[in-house]
């Protein structure tokens, strides 16, 4: 009977390990699909989803497993076999190219129709239009893609890898920036995709559509496949259930009282004028599309912000940090209004920022380990702050790399030397040379060693319980939760719930962020 | 690097291998060095008693002296990630403007004051149109030099215009002990903009904005400012390079322009080839200029013909650019 399933699944992936350095992203997944089906693929932020499709592509190499096509084990694991054997991913970041037309991307990596060794427009528009009435799907093939709305950019896509009649088509989180009416098209034109005899795998982070649309459900914890349901078995209870997993509830709650956060709110509570707010955002919209988000943030408290992949967490902290434009809405500090748009009013205000990319968005590499931590420094006007003294921009660095304890560096030495814990606490130092009063931090322990990661909780418990705020982002819900006394859940840049201190926990978070409370 | 080498010293002087170590880091410049003092001696070879007499070692020092001030000047927008094609008209704008304000009699000091004050105001549309315009600065400056290019011409006829030589042409043709006043001025300039350069904060801050613009605005540094000021600054320094030009030539002519814009790249790349990691800076473009100007000079005192002079700077250019990547790329990954 085994045998027999295995001539029909139309995929079948089986034993599929992958590790990044140390961790382990894939544990040795197996999945099926069996033709004309639609698989749900669920789980949290970072349960492998997008490694196995990125495998499934071609783009990555798994280090053990296999993936049989229609019977065919794949031997190479590259781009260009997978595409052979008919699988067609639809990234979430659209492979288009914005100044051409819609029939030029329908054919973009495909031979286009020749005639006298140069291009035939005529019959590669028409065989474009062809292919959009053979979907189903109304496209004027003459626009360039760049004028053409999320949807229909998401359509030629789909027209192009329909047009060469993919078996396995893998939609990645497709319905992630599209409103209501446009998730109802997308469905409607992956129902068409199945009824001509392609399958699906639909990853999505929302439930409701998965049960809506998909056979099957398969459910991703932790690099494992955890479980699948049918489609007259699926629930957001279930699905939740095996997403959360066997982190219950109740252990986890205990974590927001331990060591770290409780004496920072004993001293904020304390503290003179610990109840009025420090940051108070007032009907903030993202976007124009955004629904409208209010929320405070009072002097000792770490507030965390969760939400899943594009949920708008990093740029709720750059629009906080100035770096980048709301499309509407008010932010007061410190009981006065703080413009948007400048990164050097909000520092001067006394709100500074630490990004995700340390590299990109952070370090100058050229400078040294002194002069990286004086960056930005608030000068003392003129003559002070305009002449650098390099003693004292080596005495200032070496009282940071002493009490941050920032090992392996020197205050004349390189910056590229250290490790990623250790450049992330040279970025805490500059953020702290500034005298902030609100921290706003994106993943700040990404890539850094535990630690390292021991030593940026107890320097942000440190900065709270001495009466600053702090708003930081992470992935890790468990990391989270043992950090922050309160949390607010994001989903598409809005605030969708708020969990206060005592009730964080990575199953509450999971469930608010996939909206089932 | 002064500091470097203070905390390297003791340890060259307690353990042998130190100075091997500061040997190899330092390869670079001392690779430069040496490639100068062997031009010079090729060329004694070849022309000897004629390359290096007092009277064409001050010739070398008097042109190599626009080319360096040039090459000051760009060294602040390359720092910054910006490229300012348009120095070579400004320096004839600014020479034009000198000649013509002392030929209608204005004192020698307003007249330098005027010439200077019009080429900044050249970077000022160059760095506009750069930050708020969004062209980029090749681009813009690119532009900008074939527009100022038409109007210098247009204005002076395509003329020379004459300064009687007194004044100003005296200066730019008289020495102290063997030393051309205007390499005076240029040396000065060098120096102060280095000084400029490694002790303040706006000199630390422009290398951040040309490095790693991102993590600079994050840092609540003014990338736009600091774009737009290099490109002023740049400008500036052609104008005075202008004004040390038509001093020494006794007046300002529409087409010296062209001339002047590689030799003055040339001598920025060749100045950050012979660093370590790669930066531009005052003191490298000095060294590039007089390196490029003494090849050059030699090329003609060894009565090469006309076109080899300018094989070879283009040669210098393209060699520098690569040396220079081979430099940062070396000095990164060896700290990597």
């Amino acid at each position: 009977m085994a045998a027999e399933g295995a001539t029909a699944d139309v995929l079948q992936v089986s034993g599929v390990v992958k590790a990044f350095g140390g961790l382990r992203a894939l544990q040795g997944v197996s999945l099926r699909l069996a033709p004309g089906e639609v698989l749900g693929l669920v789980g949290a932020n970072g349960a492998g989803k997008s490694t196995l499709v990125k495998i499934l592509a071609g783009l990555l190499r798994p280090d053990a497993g296999n993936i049989t096509v229609a019977g065919e084990t794949m031997a190479a694991l590259t781009p260009s076999e997978s595409r052979a054997a008919g699988i067609s991913v639809i990234h979430q970041e659209l492979a288009l190219i914005d100044s051409q037309s819609v029939a030029e991307n329908i054919f973009l990596g495909h031979p286009r129709p020749r005639r006298w060794g140069a291009i035939d427009w005529r019959r590669l528009t028409a065989e474009a239009e062809r292919a959009c009435t053979e979907t189903g799907i109304a496209l004027d093939v003459r626009r360039p893609v760049g004028e053409l709305s999320t949807w229909q950019r998401w359509a030629t896509v789909l027209v192009r890898e329909l047009r060469v009649r993919s078996r396995v088509l893998i939609l990645d989180e497709p319905t992630a920036a599209m409103d209501e009416a446009h998730v109802e098209r997308v469905f409607a034109a992956v129902r068409g995709a199945r009824a001509a005899g392609a399958s699906c795998i639909f990853v999505s982070h929302r439930l409701g559509e998965v049960m809506e649309l998909c056979d099957r459900a398969q459910v991703l914890r932790d690099g494992v496949a955890v479980g699948e349901l049918d489609a007259g078995e699926m629930s957001k209870p279930r699905l939740m259930e095996l997403i959360v997993g066997d982190h219950a509830a109740v252990p986890s709650r205990v974590a927001p009282s331990s060591a770290p956060a409780a004496p920072v709110r004993g001293a904020s509570r304390g503290g003179p004028g610990a109840d009025e707010a420090m940051l108070t955002v007032s009907d903030l919209r993202q976007r124009p599309t955004s629904v409208p988000t209010s929320f405070a943030v009072r002097p000792g408290e770490i507030v965390g912000l969760a939400g899943l992949v594009g949920s708008g967490r990093s740029r709720m902290l750059r629009i906080l940090a100035g770096a980048q434009r709301p499309a509407a809405g008010r932010i007061a500090f410190a009981g006065r209004e703080l413009r948007p748009g400048s990164v050097g009013r909000a520092r001067r205000a006394g709100v500074v920022f630490i990004g995700e990319d340390r590299l990109a968005e952070g370090l100058v590499d050229t400078l040294s380990v002194a002069t990286n931590i004086s960056l930005g420094r608030p000068g003392g006007g003129w003559p002070r702050g305009t002449l650098v003294s390099a003693d004292r921009e080596a005495a200032i660095a070496a009282g940071w790399i002493e009490t941050l304890r920032i090992r392996g560096a020197s205050p004349n030495g390189s910056v590229m030397e250290l490790s990623g814990g250790n450049q992330q606490k040279l970025l805490f130092a500059r953020a702290l040379e500034c005298r902030p009063q609100l921290l706003l931090l994106d993943e700040p322990t990404r890539g850094v060693d535990v630690g390292s990661r021991e030593q940026l909780y107890s320097i942000v418990s440190d900065f709270a319980r001495a009466g600053g705020a702090v708003i930081t982002a992470m992935s890790d819900l468990d990391e989270l939760a043992g950090l922050v006394s309160s949390a607010l859940v994001l989903r598409e840049g809005s605030v969708v719930d708020s969990l206060p201190a005592g009730s964080v926990s990575r199953s509450a978070i999971l469930e608010a962020c996939y909206g089932h409370r | 690097m002064a500091i470097d080498e203070a905390t390297r010293a003791p340890e060259a002087t307690a353990a042998g291998p130190g100075r091997s170590q500061w040997v190899s880091d330092h390869l670079m410049e001392l690779s430069g060095l040496v490639a100068l003092i062997a031009c010079l001696a090729l060329f004694e070879i070849l022309r000897p008693s004629i390359f290096l007499t007092s009277g064409n070692i001050s010739v070398i020092l008097s042109n190599a002296s626009v080319a360096a001030v040039l090459a000051a000047g760009l060294s602040v927008s390359l720092s910054a990630g910006q490229f300012d094609l348009s120095i070579g008209e400004t320096l004839a704008l600014s020479g034009v403007v000198v000649a013509k304000l002392i030929d209608i009699g204005a004192p020698w000091w307003i007249a330098i004051l005027g010439a200077v004050v019009a080429a900044s105001l050249v970077g000022v549309i160059n760095g506009i149109l750069t930050v708020r315009g969004g062209v980029p600065s090749i681009v813009a400056t690119l532009g900008m030099q074939s527009v100022l290019l038409g109007v210098l011409v247009w204005a002076t006829n395509d003329a020379y215009i004459q300064i009687l030589p007194q004044g100003l042409p005296k200066f730019g043709r008289s020495s102290v002990a063997g030393i051309p006043d205007i390499a005076i001025v240029m040396l000065a300039l060098c120096v102060a903009g280095a000084l400029a350069m490694r002790y303040t904060t706006a000199g630390r801050n422009l290398q951040a904005v040309g490095r790693n613009p991102e993590a600079a605005r994050l840092a609540g540094i003014n990338v736009g400012g600091y774009v737009l000021g290099s490109l002023v600054c740049t400008a500036a320094f052609a104008g005075i390079a202008g004004v040390l030009l038509a001093a020494n030539l006794s007046g300002g002519h529409p087409e010296v322009g062209p001339g002047y814009v590689l030799p003055a790249f040339a001598a920025a790349f060749l100045g950050a080839a012979a660093h370590r990691t790669g930066t531009f800076t005052f003191i490298g473009g000095l060294y590039g200029a007089i390196l490029i100007t003494a090849v050059t000079n030699g090329l003609v005192v060894a009565n090469a013909a006309d076109w080899t002079a300018n094989v070879v700077t283009g040669l210098v250019l393209i060699g520098a650019v690569v040396l220079s990547r081979v430099a940062r790329r070396r000095s990164l990954a060896h700290r990597r």
